[in-house]
């Protein structure tokens, strides 16, 4: 089981490139290179 | 999120950009973002790879879902607030009904389980893994 807390606050974030709804993929270091960047997850309906 | 997406606009005033992931297939978000007016991106995760990095996976349901979780990252990409729901603070129903079922009806009447019952020890091992944390430690 893993118990390591990843996202620790003062560390980089890992980062990600998923598909937007336009199928555009969508890069966490391309969204942060001129601005800050809320992150959220959600459940969603899967 | 929709929460989010009321003041989207003061965040991009304010230098921020947002977006949600999820589990759900494009199409699928493709639809909540229409329904629910979401002015901003919501990210594909289907085969969950981001979400295991992120430590938000629950893998409890559904075949493995995003914890509801908020991050601000900031331009060198570092990680400036970070928030995970405590699953902790509520223990599933079918977890619970589960565990409900698996214990004595009563001192007297039901014998002391003898030997290793893997049953119990997996109940066990689930009840101390709500107890302590499992995906999830405190902030």
């Amino acid at each position: 089981m893993d118990d390591a807390r990843k996202i620790i606050v003062g560390e980089t974030a890992p980062d990600f490139s998923l598909p937007d709804t336009t199928g555009t993929a969508r890069r966490l270091s391309e969204l942060t290179k001129d601005s800050l960047c809320v992150v959220l997850f959600y459940r969603g309906h899967w | 999120m929709a929460d989010y997406a009321k003041v989207y606009q003061d965040f991009r005033a304010a230098g921020a950009e947002v977006v949600a992931i999820s589990v759900d297939p494009s199409e699928r978000s493709a639809a909540l973002r229409q329904d629910l007016a979401i002015p901003f991106a919501l990210l594909s995760d289907s085969n969950r790879a981001t979400i295991i990095e992120w430590g938000v996976l629950n893998a409890n349901e559904k075949g493995g879902i995003a914890i509801p979780a908020t991050f601000l990252i900031d331009r060198e990409r570092k990680v400036r607030l970070a928030k995970v729901e405590d699953m902790m603070a509520r223990i599933e129903p079918r977890a619970m009904l589960d565990f409900v079922r698996a214990m004595p009806k009563g001192d007297a009447t039901v014998p002391r389980a003898r030997g290793v019952n893997p049953a119990l020890m997996f109940l066990r091992a689930m009840a101390n893994g709500f107890r302590y944390g499992v995906n999830v430690k405190r902030g």
